[in-house]
C-alpha cells in the first residue's frame, strides 16, 4: 500500500491558536495515501480537530495563530491556497449535522456546493439526482434538514460534500451526536465510500465500530501522533492503554486473557467471529448454575414513583405513552433507548417542565411533583441537561456553581462553604475566579455538573454525561458516580453509551416510542434479542463474545465487561 | 409566548397557488401593502387593504396561524392606540396608527409564511444585492425553528436550576432573564461559526458569481398576481390624491351603526 502516491504530506507541523498559549499541534509528520481509511483518535483536547483544519485549510485561512512546517495537500501548499479552493479536492463533515445543512431540502442541500462552483443548472441537477439515486435517498429528497433523523441528516452532509466529487474525505467526529444505530448507519455508508476509493480520515471515539473496518488509525495525544500502524497493531500495543481513548472490547477481552495466559503473539484478533479460534487456549468453564442477577424488586422505599404518564407536545404526537417506572432509593439506573424515545421528555416531566396530560409523579411516597413548582423539585432533584453551553452564564465558575443556592435563598456562608466543597470534589477549585467561558468543554461539563451536585439532592439525573468524553473523563466520572451512591444518592442516567452503562449500571429501563418497553439488569437487557431489536438498539461487542464462548463450548459466563469476562474464563479453568 | 409569534414568520411547505408564485412576488405583495399602510390614514382603506391580505392568506392555507399571531399583538396595539389617544384625542387617527401596525405585520407574516428562505438568495442575486447579505437573511430565517428550540431548552435547563423567570418586581424580571440571554447568544455565536467553517469548506465565497440549480421562474399567476395588486395600489393613491370621493373613517362608521350625531364622538 505504501509504494502508493501520498496526498497529504504533513512536514513538522506546529500550530498555536492566537488565543491559546498551549500548543495544538508540535512537530507533526503524517503522509497520508490514495484510497486509505484512516480512523484519527486521540483524548479530548489531543489536537484531532486541529489536524483536520490544518489539511482542509482553515487554519491558517479561518483560525490563525502560529504556525510552522509546511502541509501539501494534493500537491498544493495549503498556506499558498484557500479553503474553498481546497475544497475541490478535499471534502469536510462536522459533528453538528444541523450546523452544515443550509438549505430547506435535500435536493438543494446537494446542490449547494456545485452552484458555488458555477456549474450550469441542468449539469447540477443532472448530478445531484444521480447522486440521490446512488445513495439511495430519492425519498428524502424534499425533506427539510429537521424532518429527518440525526443519522439521515449526517448522510445528507456526508453526499452534499461528496457531489463534489472530493478525492479526500475529512470527518470530524461525524457520529457524537447520534444514536448507535445511527452511528453504524453512517458508518456502513463511509465503508461502502472507502470501497469506491476515496480516502477517509475520521476522527471518532467509538473504536469498535471502526476498529474492524479501517485500514490504519492513528493516535494523538498532547499535540503528537503517539500511535500510527494498522489497527491490530495499535490497538494491541500496550502503549493505547495509557492513552485515554477507547479500545475495542474484542481487544481488551485478548489482552486481559494474554496477561494470563499464552496466547500466540501474532494472533491479534478485531472481530468478534475471529475469537472463535480462542478454544485452542482456553478450555471449558464450569458452568455454574449460579442465580442470574437478584431481581429488581423492591428493595427499600420507593424515592420516585412515575405512574401511567401520558403527554404530548403542542402540535405533535404523544411523546410520553402512558410511561410508570419505580425508582428506589439507592437505585443506579440507565435509561436507554434511541433518539425520540422519550427520554429527554421524561426528564422534563419528573421536574414538572412540561405538564403532563394524565398520571402521577410520586416523590418519596407522599410529594406529588405534578403539582410543586419547579424550582421547589430542584431541592430534591437535580437534573444536569446534555449541553452545559445551555446553562453556563456566570463570570466565573464560583458564581456559575453557587447560582442554584443563591435561588433557593440560602444565606451567603452555607453559599461559600458548599460551592467551595463542590469545586475540591470535582477538582475545579484552580478555577473557581476563571470565567466559565474559556473552559475546554469536559470542563465546562464538569462545571455545570458541579452546579447541580451543589444542592445536595437526593435524585441526580444526567442527560447523556457521556457524550463526547474520552475514556479518562467517563471513568472520572464513574468513580465521582461511585462516590454519591456509597453516600445514599439515587442515579439516573439517560445515556447511548453502551459500555457505560453495561459496566456501571444495576438496572437499565428501556424506552421505545414513548413507552417502557423493558426494565431489567444489564445482562436482562441486553442478551434478549426482542428487547433490542424493538428499542433500536444494537447488540453489544461484549455480549456477541458472551454469545460466542457460550456457542464454542466454553460456557456462559455472567460478566458484562470484557475485561471481567475474559478473568472470569480464566479463573474457572482450573476448577 | 414570543415562539407562537415567531410562527407566524416562519415558512412551512405548501402546495397552494400563493406558494408557487414567483418569490419576487412575494416580496412585491408585502412592499404594496407596507406602502398602502404608510401613505394613507383611511379607515375603508385599511378594511379594504387588510381583506385582501386576509383572503391571500386564507388561500395560502396559513390564515389560522395568521390569526393566532394577533393574540401578541393584542397589547402592542392598545400600547399604540392609548399613547396616540391620550397625547393627539383623536380617535380615527389612533385606530388607523393600529391598523397601520396589524397590516404590515400581517402582509410581511403572509409572505415569510409562504417564502421558502432558499429562494430568498435567489431575491438578492435577482435584484444584484450582496451575496451574503442574501445568505444571512436566509440562513437567519432558516434557523428559526432550530433557535427556538434550543432557547426552550435553555429555559428548561435554568428553570431546573431553580430559576423562577415570573417572580419579583418588574427590574428583577428583566434580571432574570439574563441567565437565558447569555446562553442563547453564546450558543448562536458558537453555531454560527460551525457554519462558517462548513460553508468555507463547501466552497461558499459571497465575493464571486454563483449559479441557483432552481430558478423559479413567472409563471401567468405571477402576472395576474402582481398585476391585481399594482391596480389596487393605483386605485387607492387616485382616490386618496386625485379624487374627492370620500371614503367613511372610523368614527362616521361607528357612529352609522349607533346612530349617534357625528360630532358626539369627537
Amino acid at each position: 500500500m505504501r509504494e502508493q502516491k501520498a496526498i497529504v504530506s504533513i512536514d513538522n507541523l506546529s500550530f498555536r491558536y492566537a488565543s491559546s498559549r498551549r500548543y495544538a499541534l508540535k512537530n507533526v509528520n503524517l503522509e497520508i495515501y490514495e484510497g486509505e481509511f484512516i480512523l484519527l483518535m486521540g483524548p479530548s483536547g489531543c489536537g484531532k480537530t486541529t489536524l483536520i483544519r490544518c489539511i482542509n485549510g482553515l487554519i491558517p485561512h479561518f483560525y490563525s495563530g502560529e504556525y510552522s512546517g509546511k502541509v501539501r495537500v494534493f500537491g498544493v501548499d495549503v498556506q499558498e491556497s484557500s479553503p474553498e479552493k481546497l475544497s475541490e479536492k478535499v471534502g469536510t463533515v462536522f459533528q453538528n449535522p444541523e450546523n452544515q445543512l443550509f438549505c430547506l431540502s435535500v435536493r438543494r442541500e446537494l446542490a449547494f456546493g456545485l452552484e458555488n462552483r458555477l456549474l450550469p443548472p441542468p449539469k447540477i441537477k443532472q448530478i445531484v439526482e444521480e447522486t440521490l439515486e446512488k445513495f439511495r435517498m430519492k425519498h428524502i429528497a424534499d425533506k427539510a434538514p429537521y424532518e429527518l433523523s440525526g443519522g439521515e441528516q449526517q448522510k445528507v452532509a456526508i453526499a452534499s460534500i461528496l457531489v463534489m466529487r472530493p478525492k479526500l474525505l475529512l470527518l470530524d467526529e461525524p457520529t457524537s451526536n447520534l444514536d448507535p444505530i445511527s452511528a453504524v448507519e453512517v458508518i456502513s455508508f463511509l465503508k461502502e465510500l472507502s470501497s469506491e476509493g476515496i480516502s477517509i480520515l475520521i476522527s471518532e471515539h467509538r473504536s469498535w465500530l471502526l476498529a474492524p473496518i479501517v485500514d490504519r488509525v492513528i493516535i494523538m495525544d498532547n499535540g503528537h501522533i503517539v500511535l500510527d500502524g494498522s489497527p491490530e497493531e495499535v490497538f494491541y500495543n500496550d502503549k493505547a492503554l495509557g492513552i485515554g481513548i477507547e479500545i475495542p472490547p474484542v481487544v481488551e477481552f485478548v489482552k486481559t486473557l494474554s496477561r494470563k495466559i499464552r496466547l500466540p503473539k501474532n494472533w491479534r484478533p478485531l472481530k468478534v467471529h475471529e475469537l472463535s479460534e480462542i478454544a485452542k487456549y482456553v478450555s471449558p468453564i464450569k458452568c455454574d448454575s449460579l442465580p442470574q442477577s437478584p431481581p429488581i424488586k423492591a428493595e427499600g422505599k420507593t424515592i420516585l414513583d412515575v405512574k401511567d404518564v401520558w403527554f404530548k407536545y403542542e402540535g405533535g404526537d404523544y411523546a410520553l405513552k402512558g410511561v410508570s417506572m419505580k425508582i428506589f432509593k439507592g437505585d443506579r439506573v440507565a435509561i436507554m433507548g434511541s433518539n425520540g424515545a422519550g427520554k429527554t421528555t421524561l426528564i422534563r416531566a419528573i421536574m414538572n417542565l412540561v405538564k403532563i396530560e394524565k398520571g402521577s409523579i410520586v416523590f418519596n411516597e407522599k410529594i406529588d411533583l405534578t403539582k410543586l413548582p419547579t424550582s421547589k423539585i430542584a431541592r430534591f432533584i437535580g437534573v444536569c441537561f446534555q449541553n452545559p453551553d445551555h446553562q453556563i452564564f456566570s463570570e466565573t465558575v464560583f458564581d456559575e456553581v453557587a447560582f442554584l443556592l443563591r435561588n433557593l435563598r440560602y444565606p451567603e456562608n452555607v453559599v461559600r462553604q458548599r460551592v467551595k466543597r463542590i469545586l475540591t470534589m470535582l477538582d475545579l477549585d484552580k478555577y473557581a475566579e476563571s470565567s466559565p467561558f474559556m473552559l475546554s468543554e469536559g470542563e465546562r461539563k464538569r462545571v455545570a455538573l458541579a452546579s447541580i451536585l451543589v444542592g445536595d439532592p437526593d435524585i441526580l439525573i444526567l442527560d447523556e454525561p457521556t457524550l463526547g468524553q474520552d475514556r479518562f473523563q467517563k471513568e472520572r466520572l464513574k468513580r465521582l458516580l461511585e462516590q454519591l451512591t456509597l453516600q445514599g444518592k439515587t442515579i439516573i442516567v439517560t445515556t447511548h453509551d453502551i459500555e457505560f452503562s453495561l459496566s456501571f449500571f444495576k438496572r437499565i429501563i428501556l424506552m421505545s416510542n414513548g413507552k417502557v418497553i423493558a426494565d431489567g439488569s444489564p445482562l436482562e437487557i441486553f442478551t434478549n434479542e426482542n428487547v433490542l431489536r424493538s428499542a433500536n438498539l444494537i447488540k453489544p461487542d461484549v455480549v456477541k463474545i458472551r454469545e460466542l464462548l457460550k456457542d464454542i463450548g466454553i460456557g456462559t459466563p455472567l460478566h458484562l465487561s470484557p475485561r471481567d469476562l475474559a478473568l472470569e474464563i480464566i479463573s474457572t479453568k482450573g476448577a | 409566548m414570543a415562539y407562537s409569534f415567531l410562527k407566524a414568520f416562519t415558512f412551512k411547505k405548501g402546495e397552494t397557488p400563493i406558494h408557487r408564485l414567483h418569490p419576487l412576488s412575494k416580496m412585491l405583495f408585502a412592499l404594496i401593502m407596507t406602502v398602502i399602510a404608510l401613505i394613507q390614514q383611511n379607515f375603508t382603506i385599511f378594511m379594504i387593504a387588510l381583506t385582501v391580505t386576509l383572503a391571500v392568506a386564507a388561500i395560502a392555507r396559513v390564515l389560522r396561524r395568521l390569526l393566532q399571531s394577533y393574540r401578541l399583538l393584542i397589547s402592542l396595539s392598545a400600547l399604540i392606540f392609548i399613547a396616540n389617544f391620550v397625547t393627539l384625542w383623536d380617535l380615527d387617527f389612533s385606530v388607523s396608527m393600529v391598523l397601520r401596525l396589524l397590516l404590515m405585520a400581517s402582509a410581511f407574516s403572509v409572505t415569510f409564511m409562504t417564502l421558502n428562505p432558499d429562494e430568498i438568495s435567489v431575491i438578492f442575486s435577482r435584484i444584484r444585492a450582496p451575496l451574503d447579505l442574501g445568505f444571512i437573511f436566509s440562513s437567519s430565517l432558516r434557523f428559526i425553528p432550530t433557535l427556538t428550540r434550543e432557547t426552550e431548552m435553555i429555559i428548561f435547563a435554568q428553570r431546573a436550576r431553580a430559576l423562577e423567570l415570573d417572580s419579583g418586581n418588574v427590574f428583577n424580571r428583566v434580571k432574570n432573564y439574563i441567565p437565558i440571554l447569555v446562553p442563547v447568544i453564546v450558543c448562536a455565536i458558537r453555531r454560527s461559526q460551525q457554519l462558517a467553517e462548513a460553508l468555507e469548506t463547501r466552497g461558499f465565497n459571497p465575493g464571486k458569481p454563483r449559479t441557483y440549480a432552481e430558478q423559479p421562474s413567472f409563471s401567468l399567476l405571477d402576472a395576474v398576481f402582481n398585476i391585481v395588486i399594482v391596480i389596487m395600489l393605483l386605485i387607492i393613491v387616485y382616490i386618496i390624491f386625485f379624487s374627492s370621493i370620500h371614503l367613511l373613517t372610523f368614527s362616521e362608521i361607528v357612529s352609522l351603526i349607533m346612530q349617534l350625531p357625528y360630532s358626539t364622538l369627537i
